[in-house]
This record gives C-alpha cells, structure tokens and sequence, in this order.
C-alpha cells in the first residue's frame, strides 16, 4: 500500500510539467547563465599565463635548480604558469615600468626575489610560487637526480589553481565566483517549497477534492503523508544530486572532493526546502496563489541574502547581523557548500548542517501538527 | 446503517444544519432532495467526518464514526460533488491509486480495477488522462475512483450534474446495479425526476432541515394536492373561475396566459366536473392535461417556493 502510494506520487511529479520546469528546468537554465557570464570575466583573471621577467645574469645560468623549474613552468601547454622574458637587469626594469610584465625575478645571494611595481593578484601569485618554491626546494632536488623527464614533473609541484585559491582566500574569504554556484544550490532546495506547497494541498480535504476523497478512505493519514513527502523528498533530492554533477563536471564548478558531504547537503537541503513549503501552505488560510508568491518572495530573499545576485552579500550580512546570516536556511546551505570547498576541517560545515536541521524539525513538526488534522470547520 | 440524530452545523453566523436527522436501513437507495444550499452536501461531510459540526451524533454501521475510524472507512465509498481525480494520472492509475487506499493486495486489486472500468464503461479510455475525457466520461472515471473497492455503503453526491441525459442513464442504471449488488446508497440531487426515479425513500430538506421523509408515494400523499389540470381556454369569466373554484375537489384553480390550471384535492376527480361547467356554458376550449402531482408539488406546498427556480 505504502510503496503504491509513493511510486504514484513520484509519477505525477515527473508528470507535473509546471512543477519541473520550476524545480528542474529552471536551475539548469539559471546556473547555465551564471556559467557563460562568470567565464567571461574570469578568463582574463584565472585562467591566463603570467608575464614574468627574469634577470639572465650569471647567478640565474648558476642557479640550475630555479632555471629548469622556471623553464618547466614557462613550457607552453595547459599547465602554462609564466610567459618569461629573459634579459637585463635595465631591460626587464623598463618592461616592468611599461607594464609589459607583471613582475621579475632576480637571483640574490643565492636565492630567487620578486620584484613588482604594484599588488595585485598576478604578484601574490608570483609570491606564493617563490614561497612554494623555497619549500619544495629539496623535492625538485630530488626530480632534477632521478628522473631525466625532469621539466614535466617540476610544473607537477606548483598548481596555479591552487595558487589561485590561496589568493583570494587571503583578499576576501567569500568572494570566489564558485559562491553564486552555492547560493544557486540553496535556492534550488528551497524550490522544493512547491513540492512541499502541492503534497499539503493534495492531502488537505479543505483544499482540494483529491485531499478530501484521501481522507474519507481508510488508509492511514500519517502513511499518506509519509509516502508523499517521501516522494517529494526523493525527487527533489535527485534533482540537486543532477544539478551538482552537472556544476562539478560541466560547468567546473567545484565542490569539494568530499562526495558523501556533498550528498548530505544536498538531502538535508531538500528536506528544509519541502517542509519550508509544506509549513507555508498548511499553516494558513490564504489563497492558493497568495502562498506561492510569499514561496518565491522569501525564497528569493533567502538566496539574495546568501549571495546569489551580489557578490560577498553573505560575508555582509554576516559581519553586520550575523543572527540574520545564521538563521537564513538558504545561507546555511551555501555555506556549507563552502566548507567543503575551501576548508579541510569540518567544524563549520556540520555546524551548518546541525543548524539546518534544527529548523527544518520545526518546520516540519508544524506541517505534521496540521497536517493531521482530518476534520474542518469548513470545506 | 445511518443513524444521524439532531446534528446542527454552523458555518459562522449561518445554520446550515439545523436538528438535521437521519434514518437509512441496509439495501436501501435513499435520497436527499433538496435545492441549492440546503445542506445536503453539508450532511454528508459531516457523516463522512470531514467536518466538525456544532452538535449531535452520528452513527455508522451502528458504530460511532469519527476520522480514525479506519474500519468504518473502509466500507464506505464516497463519490464527490466536485470531480476528484490526479490530473497527471491516467484513468486506469487514478482508479488504481484509490483502490490502493483501500486493497492492499495487487492481484485482488487489478480485478476490481478491472471491474470497476468495465462497470462505468471507460474501458476504451484506460490510459487517457483526464484532461483528454469529456465532462461526462470524468464524471464516470470520478465514480469508478470513488465505488472500485466495492464498499458496503456509498455517498453520491449530486454524481450527475452537467452531464447529457445519456450518460446521466447510464450512471443512474449503475448505481441501480451497486444496489442490486448489495450496496446500500445515499443519493443527494436537486433533480426530483431524477430522485423518483431511483429512489426507494427520499428525504426532501430545505435550509438545513427535514421536510418531508417517505417513500415518493408517501410524499405526495403527505399533500393536499393531487392532479392537477391545465385547460386551454381562450376566454374565462371571473363567475365561471369561480364556480370553478367552488368544485368540492379542486383545491385552487388559476387562470392565466389562455389556460386554466387546477388543482384537485388527493384521489379527487375533478376533471368531469370543469368540463361540464365550461359545456354549460358554451365556452369553447383546447387541449386538456392532466398530470399527477410530483415531489415539486410537495416541496412548493411544504415551503411555498418551488424546488427549482
Ligand atoms: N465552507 C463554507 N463556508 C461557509 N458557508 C458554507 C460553506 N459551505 C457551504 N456553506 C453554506 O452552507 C449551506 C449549505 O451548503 P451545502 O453545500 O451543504 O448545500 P448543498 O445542498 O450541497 O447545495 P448544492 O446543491 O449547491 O450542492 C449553503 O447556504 C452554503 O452557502
Ligand atoms: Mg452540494
């Protein structure tokens, strides 16, 4: 009976074109947008070569370990860091006044200085890959010994992502592009709340005839709520698994490389999303239409409020009302898309994940009291 | 089978059912006549537990009923006013899912699917979805969801409203057919052709209250009036209407638009009468009709409107 019951369910979600669009459809078309719009921008920023300078003096041709990695890194192909200028001292100092490279490096006492004129994102990176370098000096030793495909191996060591990462990490903790992603995630959890909004009105006798001729029957109410949202559940929580491997592998947004983590947001977001619906639709007594625009309305707050449409508005909001920040699901889901993204431990995350939890047990305790009531005033 | 006693339903300030009660015996096809608004489906929301009501008791099976009696559910069926069905699910899986409520066995379940498409003729329409069937062909998937796990005691809302006279036959011969097969019914309607037609007791209630209950027989026998005789006449005196009037049978006899209308007092024959005085007077007249009185006659007697307006 049950499982009839939850496979009809599912049936008449897949059937249900409107609800689709706006659970399915919608999220691709969206993230689709941000993609082609973010790659624009960023394809000057991230995904170019640097213009270094190098001073070709005696203590450069002396130093062999620091030419071969440089050398490595300059090797034009996909793993491509630097395009290197080798001259003067006076030379690279003009190249440099006329911004013709970002940077140039000298070899002094012994080892390697970065010389700059202004600070900027290409300049920390030349910093971080200096700093790599000293750290990594005795495993480049080590490649240049043993292996005579030595030039592959070193530009193994420094990944410019990586570098890239770092960098912005130490500007602004959450201004990465990868955070609209998140805050597209979040929304789509919360567009669950039309799933959630439509499982109550078809179980309601005072909302519609199926809900009425439900609850004349004899199967149990709380199986008829179970199997329904159980079914939602699943749906919407297959919808944000499809949504993420679509982010991970065709748009190359990352997230993380923990995938139960990953799996876990995404139930758990699910969850909050339908009962955030299911409690707005049987908690009062406005018009069917009324209820979804406040559906859409907080939805859409919730995610402008974690960063969906103005960058950094999350890290704000956070720092000016951070009551507000903790208490916004849709933040709370974001965030923990995150963690799993920029942090190794986990504190934060779950702290995001327990916090959603919570609210969603209020929220879908409130459903439930309604929920089982079978008999009205009115009809 | 139906015990309801003294049941008093308000919506705010409005009664919409006043001491309402109610007496259906097993096997019977009962009727609940009434116009618009007067509480009938109101009454059957309440029997059904889907409304909290003011006072009284209401009484299923013998038992108490009240929303977690599954086991009283699961006997009844219940045919809504309004078509109730899943917009995404095909015939076939809408009768399905509803069985499903019920019938928890799969095989037993194909069967009284099977039977319940067979028995409201959709057999042609299985895998149509809703959106694709005719009004009327709705109304029959409505009643196959709502009759397929063959319970003991159904609720007919109004089944055949907007329906062509055809298949409002058609429903009413099966729902003949589920009583013949055991079914004890209750069937609310503001048609009375249709309620005489079917029904084995009839209440008639206005504005939340009992008006009248018995058999049509009983019903029209409950009334002053019985025949009544419509005369085409292209000129009537006032003296000869009179006269008229004075008939010991006829109740009350009208003139208006070339034709005369009378009423006869029950088991009165006052045809012969009228015909004579016109005769005596040489007044020349049309067709005659005469018909026997109908549950009209008694609703427009009991509460001066007519049933329909
Ligand atoms: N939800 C409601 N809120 C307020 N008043 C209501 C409600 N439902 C019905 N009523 C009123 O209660 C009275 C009885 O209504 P009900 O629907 O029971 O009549 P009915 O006999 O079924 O009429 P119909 O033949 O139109 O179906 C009507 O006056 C109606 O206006
Ligand atoms: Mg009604």
């Amino acid at each position: 009976m049950f499982w009839n019951m939850y496979k009809c369910k599912l049936l008449r979600i897949v059937r249900n074109r409107y609800l689709l669009i706006w659970t399915f459809v919608f999220p691709f078309i969206l993230s689709t947008l941000f993609y082609f719009t973010f790659s624009s921008l960023d394809a000057d920023n991230q995904f170019q070569a640097i213009r270094l300078g190098v001073v070709n003096d005696e203590a450069f041709q002396n130093d062999a370990m620091f030419k071969n990695t440089i050398e490595a890194l300059s090797a034009e192909g996909d793993e491509q860091m630097f395009i290197t200028s080798y001259a003067d001292r006076a030379a690279v100092d003009d190249m440099l006044r006329d911004n013709e490279i970002s940077g140039y490096i000298q070899i002094v006492d012994g080892s390697p200085k970065l010389f700059v004129k202004e600070n900027g994102l290409k300049q920390t990176i030349m910093k971080c890959f200096l700093d790599q370098y000293s750290q990594t000096k005795s495993s480049i030793a080590a490649i240049i010994k043993t292996s005579p495909d030595a030039v592959q191996n070193i530009s193994g060591l420094f990944d410019r992502r990586e570098f890239t990462k770092k960098v912005s990490l130490t500007k602004n903790p959450q201004t990465d592009r990868v955070c609209y992603f998140y805050a597209l995630l979040a929304m789509v959890c919360f567009y669950g709340g039309f799933m959630g909004m439509e499982i109550v009105e078809e179980l309601q006798a005072n909302l519609t005839g199926v809900g009425a001729r439900r609850t004349v029957s004899s199967a149990r109410r709380y199986k008829l709520v179970a199997a329904d949202m159980l079914a939602g559940l699943t749906s919407q929580f297959i919808i944000m698994v499809v949504l993420c491997v679509y982010l991970e592998f065709a748009l190359d947004v990352s997230l993380g490389s923990n995938i139960w983590a990953v799996l876990l947001i995404c139930l758990v977001g699910s969850l909050a999303g339908i009962s955030f619906g299911a409690m707005i639709t049987v908690s009062n007594k406005l018009k069917a239409s009324t209820k979804s625009a406040i559906l859409i309305t907080v939805t859409m707050i919730m995610s402008f409020m974690s960063g969906l449409m103005v960058e950094g508005i999350n890290y704000i909001i956070m720092q000016k009302a951070p009551v507000v920040a903790w208490l916004n699901p849709a933040a709370r889901i974001a965030d923990a898309f995150y963690c799993l993204y920029y942090f190794d431990s986990y504190n934060r995350y779950f702290t995001n994940i327990i916090i959603l939890l919570l609210m969603t047990a209020v929220m879908f305790s409130i459903t439930v009291v309604f929920l089982r009531r079978q008999r009205y005033e009115s009809i | 089978m139906i015990e309801v006693s003294n049941l008093v339903k308000r919506y705010g300030s409005l009664v919409a059912l006043d001491h309402f009660n109610l007496n259906v015996q097993n096997g019977e096809i009962f009727g609940l006549l009434g116009p618009n608004g007067s509480g009938k489906t109101t009454a059957i929301n309440c029997m059904l537990s889907l409304l909290t009501y003011d006072k009284g008791e209401i009484k299923l099976f013998g038992e108490e009923m009240s929303p977690t009696r599954y086991d009283l559910k699961k006997r009844i069926g219940v045919v809504m006013q309004n078509v109730a069905v899943f917009n995404e699910l095909t015939v076939y899986e809408n009768i399905d899912y509803f069985c499903g409520l019920y019938e928890a066995d799969k095989a037993k379940r194909r069967q009284l699917v099977d039977e319940a498409i067979d028995f409201v003729g959709l057999n042609d329409f299985r895998k149509f979805l809703p959106k694709k069937l005719s009004g009327g062909l709705l109304r029959r998937l409505n009643i196959a969801c709502g009759i397929a796990h063959k319970p003991e005691l159904i609720f007919f809302d109004e089944p055949t409203v907007a329906v062509d006279p055809q298949s409002r036959n058609a429903i009413l011969e099966g729902i003949k057919k589920l009583n013949q097969d055991g079914a004890t019914i209750i069937y609310t309607s503001h048609y009375m052709e249709e309620v005489e037609q079917l029904c084995s007791r009839i209440m008639i209630m206005d504005k939340g209250k009992e008006i009248a209950t018995g058999t049509k027989d009983e019903l029209k026998t409950m009334i002053r009036t019985g025949e009544k005789i419509t005369i085409e006449i292209y000129d009537l005196p006032e003296d000869i209407l009179a006269k008229i009037n004075d008939i010991d049978d006829i109740v009350n006899a009208e003139y208006d638009d070339n034709r005369l209308t009378a009423s006869c007092r029950i088991n009165g024959h006052a045809l012969i009468s009228i015909l004579d005085i016109l005769r005596k007077n040489n007044l020349s007249f049309g067709r005659v009709f005469s018909e026997p009185p109908t549950l009209n006659d008694v609703f427009l007697e009991i509460t001066g409107r007519q049933l329909r307006d």
